[in-house]
């Protein structure tokens, strides 16, 4: 048997990394290989950002292929792969025959809509983050992509692209963003959007409906502190405006939901995998491709709202007085039992 | 002489609930911290306690908004068996009103009872004794094989570990009857007395609320 030349060995390690993390020894015996070789060779990649090292213990160590292309570096079939720089390349045609360039945001939605339409296209994976719903595969409008293939229904997926180009015309990226939210009927998307536009024109009372909206839609998850983060940020606010002192400290309100946002928007981003059944095994999803996203989101949250908590406790009035209405004092009377 | 008093959570939540439309414990509780002369002390326990309830709280109050929006929400998929009738009760009393109200009324409840929690701290107590990490395991332990609830033993080991600081015997307050009633404590000392007397810890004075 003729010996593998370098390219052969790396290409073979970046395939057998297509599945998902390895450890060297996983890799060395798919391969068929040595643990120096493999070793030598992950280093390479690694060097070139092609892999990445996520667990390195004395007695093991953990390799990932980085798809700088993806969401959180998640893996996507080479069929995929294909099918949206396909698209892509028809989207982008399509606007330079219109002498226009997309922003990102309305190119990613460009194809989220006729991802939706087309019977075709209808299984690439999206998924919910921070700007609402995209592609997996990052939709960059200064990158070249290349039609990779022909697609069946070619005339029709065109004219669900002129359809959406057209439809976004003289919309910013935040109508945009916006629009889809409502269109899916994400309702914690919209009371978050109603409330990030009550924060330019601040208003104690619209700021506290909008809040309120929010903590109806928000959800429970026994995993996530999701629910808790938000109960949290709603309570100081709350406790803010019995003091009077909600207008006063409208930026640092503003910080700490803008990091509870990001927490809420990559914990949706964890549920779309799961929607997607994207992984056999939910642990793998967390360990290795979104859980510390999650978890350095969680910590902003918490340093935010640590700060925001000071402010309310170095303004709490010990002669406040507080006065509760009928039906709170009802409420908190069906509570009197509970210790 | 003028004893100092040891609050347990109950008393301090009693103290926060307190309305004229209040029951006799909730009332004594409050009249019993208003009227109080001696040093009100609290261990980090109870704050962190405190700190609990308001969480379950919060959330009996999102469910009541899950079951609004859903009538066939089930409770016991988030909610511990205590804490449904509280649930239940709540939705039985607001369950004709449009859920954005109710929202609104139950946020209004939160800000002032986080507010009056506080509050409290601030302004009523006099000490905070026993960080968590200072609460002696061993002792916790011991107490766990009389005490059922563990976070009861932690609060009672805070108690017992400040009580062994202090020349003067303080009162350790409480209107629990499972826990800290008059006979079981009782025991409690003399089991202490009996098995672990080389440890030196002395009881504060159980003033029970629940049973006077």
């Amino acid at each position: 048997m003729s010996k593998k030349t370098a390219t052969e060995i790396e290409n073979d390690i970046l395939e057998f990394l297509k599945d998902g993390p390895k450890t060297i020894t996983e890799l060395k015996n798919d391969m068929k290989s040595n643990w120096l070789t493999v070793e030598k060779f992950l280093k390479k990649l690694s060097d070139e950002d092609k892999v990445k090292e996520i667990i390195s213990t004395d007695k093991k160590k953990v390799y990932q292929r980085v798809y700088s292309d993806t969401y959180f570096d998640v893996p996507i079939t080479t069929k995929d792969r294909q099918m949206f720089n396909s698209l892509y390349s028809l989207i982008l045609s399509k606007y330079k025959v219109l002498e226009r360039i997309p922003t990102k945001t309305e190119f990613a939605k460009v194809a989220v809509d006729v991802i939706e339409k087309s019977e075709e296209l209808k299984d690439l994976p999206r998924i919910w983050y921070l700007y609402g719903m995209i592609p997996l595969k990052a939709a960059e409008p200064s990158q070249e992509y290349f039609k990779e293939i022909t697609f069946k229904n070619e005339l029709e997926i065109v004219k669900f692209i002129a359809d959406s180009i057209k439809d976004k015309k003289d919309k910013s990226s935040i109508t945009i963003q916006q629009e889809q939210h409502k269109r899916f009927r994400e309702w914690t998307y919209i009371n978050c959007d109603q409330f990030m536009k009550e924060t330019k024109d601040w208003n104690d009372k619209k700021i506290l409906d909008a809040l309120n909206e929010i903590y109806i839609s928000c959800p429970i998850d026994d995993e996530f502190k999701i629910f808790d983060f938000f109960d949290k940020f709603n309570t100081v606010v709350g406790k803010l405006s019995v003091l009077g002192k909600l207008n006063e400290y409208k930026n640092e309100i503003i910080i700490t939901f803008d990091s509870l946002y990001k927490y809420y928007t990559t914990y949706r981003a964890y549920k779309s995998f799961q929607e997607l059944n994207f992984f056999k095994n939910n642990n793998d999803l967390l360990n290795f491709y979104i859980g510390n996203s999650i978890d350095s989101r969680a910590t902003v949250f918490d340093e935010c709202f640590s700060d925001l908590n000071s402010i309310y406790l170095s303004n709490l009035n010990k002669n406040v007085k507080l006065k509760l209405s009928e039906d709170a004092l009802e409420v908190r009377n069906i509570f009197e039992d509970l210790n | 002489m003028v004893s100092d008093n040891f609050l347990d959570t109950n008393i301090i939540i009693n103290y926060i609930n307190y309305s004229e439309k209040s029951n006799n414990l909730v009332k004594n509780s409050h009249d019993y911290v208003l009227n109080s002369k001696g040093e009100i002390i609290v261990c980090e326990m109870v704050i962190k306690e405190l700190n609990k309830i308001r969480e379950r709280k919060s959330l009996i109050r999102k469910v009541v908004l899950e079951l609004l929006k859903n009538e066939n929400y089930d409770l016991s998929l988030v909610l511990s068996k205590k804490d449904i009738p509280f649930a239940k009760k709540l939705y039985a009393r607001f369950r004709n009103y449009e859920i954005k109200k109710v929202s609104e009324i139950f946020i209004e409840e939160e800000s002032v009872f986080a507010i009056e929690i506080d509050k409290f701290i601030e302004t009523k107590v006099n000490k905070r004794v026993i960080p968590l990490s200072n609460i002696d395991n061993e002792l916790v332990i011991i107490l766990h094989d009389l005490i059922t609830n563990i976070d009861d033993c932690k609060v009672l080991a805070s108690a017992l570990q400040y009580q062994k600081q202090q020349s003067e015997i303080f009162n350790f307050v409480t209107a629990d009857n499972t826990d800290f009633n008059e006979r079981d404590y009782k025991y409690l000392i003399e089991h202490f007395e009996i098995n672990h007397n080389k440890k030196g810890f002395i009881f504060p004075k159980l003033v029970n609320l629940l049973s006077n």
